[in-house]
């Protein structure tokens, strides 16, 4: 069979047009090379270069999180789930157990905690053993996480970059409601009220874990406002109530510890340093061991 | 096809032939001392993807695939496999020649040329890679190009760009070479089919990056700009060893090239100028005294035009020379006589077929190659 003239520069136009489409999927890939170990995200839409294979015998934990955990104006080797690995695999450390943990940071720029159980079960097929809940400072009931917004990563699991697809500096935001100060400014934080429909999708995100057996550790970051520690205190309890029975939950409360308004911590007032990430990532190491002995 | 062309003598023969020898030289070839790609084809034929792979075979799936399924030790399945394709490409070569016009004299010395090459040798020693596969696609994609059978051609290099990205090669050669010769016609279709091809190597990478994390995990293949694995190659072997390491790929071959080049018919040089820039690309991508004999399918009609002046005698004796130094530079054997030897004697004899060749200033008839639209 020998196609007409007419078929055949139809079949090279729709070739250019694939060239096309692989050729921007390649630039792509490129960017993401680019950007990944600086302030970007990787293909999957998550900082720094996770694989897919477990190293033989390593624990896999994930972190989740917005903005706070993503490492909001630092470079990859500088946010709080890169310190938090080289801590937990320091052998000088007393709980330390012998074997590699590699984590692997699930957070998004902007992302709420309503996002949180839809990351997990988006980034299942990483088969975490273990989850961190590292929350940030983003309006309290936001579903959808940056990354979800792209049409290529809910059908295909990928983040484009190319065009600002996904800027990383343009969502950080801590919600007015967590402002000293904010409209009302009477408003009750606790999740019996206010912070309902943020506990509730907290608790969501925990029981998404713990009934697939994986320990969680939930940690309230630096209080950025005395409004944001009532929600975290509320938080706590509220999480208690629910899990405290479950040997592999457990909750660390960081939040009164760190000064953000010291500039060795912090140079804006919400989001830590380098040396601020460094130090959470050595303070939780310790719980961490302990919720992983409960695997 | 060039109806004046005659049929190429007794293909079944000599390639069961060719099987026979090319098998005995692989039981005889010793096992590599150095790290070969065994492993990671090992792994490949086993799990079909390795996930988060960061070796630039990981993408070259093909033969590993094929391989898996057969009972047996794996070496012996990887040297069948060797032995099979470079017989294959030998009779595909030979069956080229044909097309392109020549006797089936020079046909039937081109086939033991490229059977008994440095390259094809050098995948019996190590057999863990796709190369007697791509020796084989060249002259059978291009043969069938040229007779008019572009969806067949299309077919066998869609599917060996699974094994190797040159698999596409010979498409873009016969491309250019169409364009070269102005038909115009046999370019367009010949490009559409040369693209598409491309484009299911291009998505084959692109699939296994993105579904399975592969990388090229800074290849220096990938890095054009920096010269590629020239770069590196030229930096570890220096130019003295370079040009041994070439000189070597096709030995004595390379005194009667370029005087075939000058006298070949029209068609075959233009055939040889459109090879430049793949062989170019390769080169600088691929080590370049292995990437090199991916274009035997060229190099050897150029070689044999001269070659052919001598008596039948002297043209064995050639392949017997040039085979027994190929068993030392490619097979590895040690215990054949020294390279330096035969390799001195079948030099001897091309500047003899030089000689000859430019004495009787042989303009060669009757190799005009017609090409079906």
């Amino acid at each position: 069979m020998t196609l007409s003239r007419r078929s055949v520069l139809i079949v090279l136009v729709v070739e250019a047009f694939v060239a096309a489409a692989l050729g921007a999927v390649v630039l792509d890939l490129r960017a993401h090379r680019r950007t990944e170990e600086r302030m970007g995200v990787n293909t999957w839409g998550l900082r720094g270069t996770a694989t897919l294979v477990k190293r033989a015998g390593a624990t896999r934990l994930v972190v989740l999180g917005g903005s706070a955990a993503y490492g909001y104006g630092l470079s990859w080797p500088n946010t709080f789930p890169h310190y938090f690995e080289r801590a937990l695999n320091q052998g000088w450390r007393r709980k330390y157990r012998g074997l590699y943990t590699e984590v692997i940071n699930l957070a998004g720029m902007g992302d709420g905690a309503a996002s949180y159980t839809a990351t997990l079960a988006d980034y299942a097929y990483l088969h975490p053993d273990a989850v961190c809940v590292y929350d940030g400072y983003a309006d309290l009931g936001d579903p959808a996480s940056a990354r979800r917004q792209s049409v290529w990563f809910r059908r295909a699991g990928y983040v484009p970059v190319l065009f600002g697809a996904s800027s990383p500096a343009g969502r950080a935001v801590v919600a007015s409601a967590l402002r000293d100060g904010g409209d009302p400014p009477d408003m009750d934080m606790s999740c019996e009220a206010g912070s309902a429909r943020y506990c509730a999708a907290m608790a969501e995100a925990v029981e998404w874990a713990l009934a697939r057996q994986l320990p969680v550790l939930v940690v309230t970051p630096p209080h950025v406002s005395r409004r944001h520690a009532a929600q975290q205190q509320s938080l706590a309890r509220t999480l208690a109530s629910r899990f405290a029975s479950n040997r592999r939950y457990s909750y660390v409360d960081i939040g009164a510890h760190v000064d953000l308004h010291d500039p060795t911590w912090s140079v804006d007032g919400v989001y830590l340093t380098a040396r601020g990430n460094q130090w959470v990532a050595e303070t939780l190491a310790d719980p961490m061991f302990d919720a992983l002995a409960s695997r | 096809m060039n109806p004046a062309a005659a049929a190429f003598p007794r293909p079944l023969a000599t390639f069961l032939l060719l099987t026979v020898v090319l098998g005995a030289i692989t039981a005889y070839a010793p096992a590599p001392s150095f790290q070969t790609d065994r492993d990671v084809y090992e792994a490949i034929g086993r799990q079909h993807v390795i996930l988060d792979c960061s070796d630039l075979h990981c993408f070259r799936v093909l033969v590993a695939w094929m391989l898996d399924p057969f009972p047996g030790p794996s070496l012996l399945k990887w040297k069948s496999y060797a032995v099979l394709a470079n017989a294959g490409a030998a009779v595909a070569l030979g069956r080229l020649c044909i097309t392109l016009g020549l006797s089936a004299r020079t046909a039937l010395l081109a086939t033991w040329l490229a059977g008994l090459g440095s390259g094809p040798l050098l995948t019996l020693f190590n057999c863990y890679t796709s190369d007697p596969l791509m020796f084989l696609m060249g002259p059978l994609v291009l043969n069938a190009l040229i007779v008019g059978r572009r969806g067949h051609a299309g077919l066998i290099a869609g599917i060996g760009v699974f094994a190797k990205e040159f698999a596409a090669a010979p498409l873009w050669i016969f491309c250019i070479w169409s364009a070269m010769r102005r038909r115009w016609e046999v370019a367009l279709r010949s490009l559409a089919t040369a693209t598409g091809v491309t484009l299911v190597w291009v998505g084959l990478q692109l699939w296994l990056m993105l579904r399975y994390n592969y990388t090229y995990a800074g290849s220096a293949s990938t890095d054009i700009v920096g010269g590629g694995d020239l770069a590196v190659w030229l930096g570890e072997v220096g130019y003295r060893g370079a040009a041994m390491a070439v000189f070597g790929e096709f030995g004595a071959l390379w005194v009667v090239m370029p005087i075939g080049l000058l006298f070949a018919p029209r068609d075959l040089r233009l055939l040889a100028v459109a090879a430049a820039p793949a062989a170019l690309a390769l080169v600088v991508v691929q080590q370049p005294d292995r990437a090199l004999w991916n274009f035997h399918f060229i190099a050897i009609p150029l070689a044999v035009l001269v070659l052919r002046q001598l008596p039948d005698l002297l043209c064995g004796l050639f392949v017997l020379c040039y085979a027994l130094a190929n068993l030392r530079i490619g097979a590895q054997l040690t215990f054949v006589p020294a390279a330096r030897v035969p390799l001195s004697l079948s030099l001897l004899l091309a500047a003899a077929a030089v000689v000859l060749m430019v004495s009787r200033r042989a303009r060669l008839p009757g190799t005009s190659v017609v090409t079906q639209t």
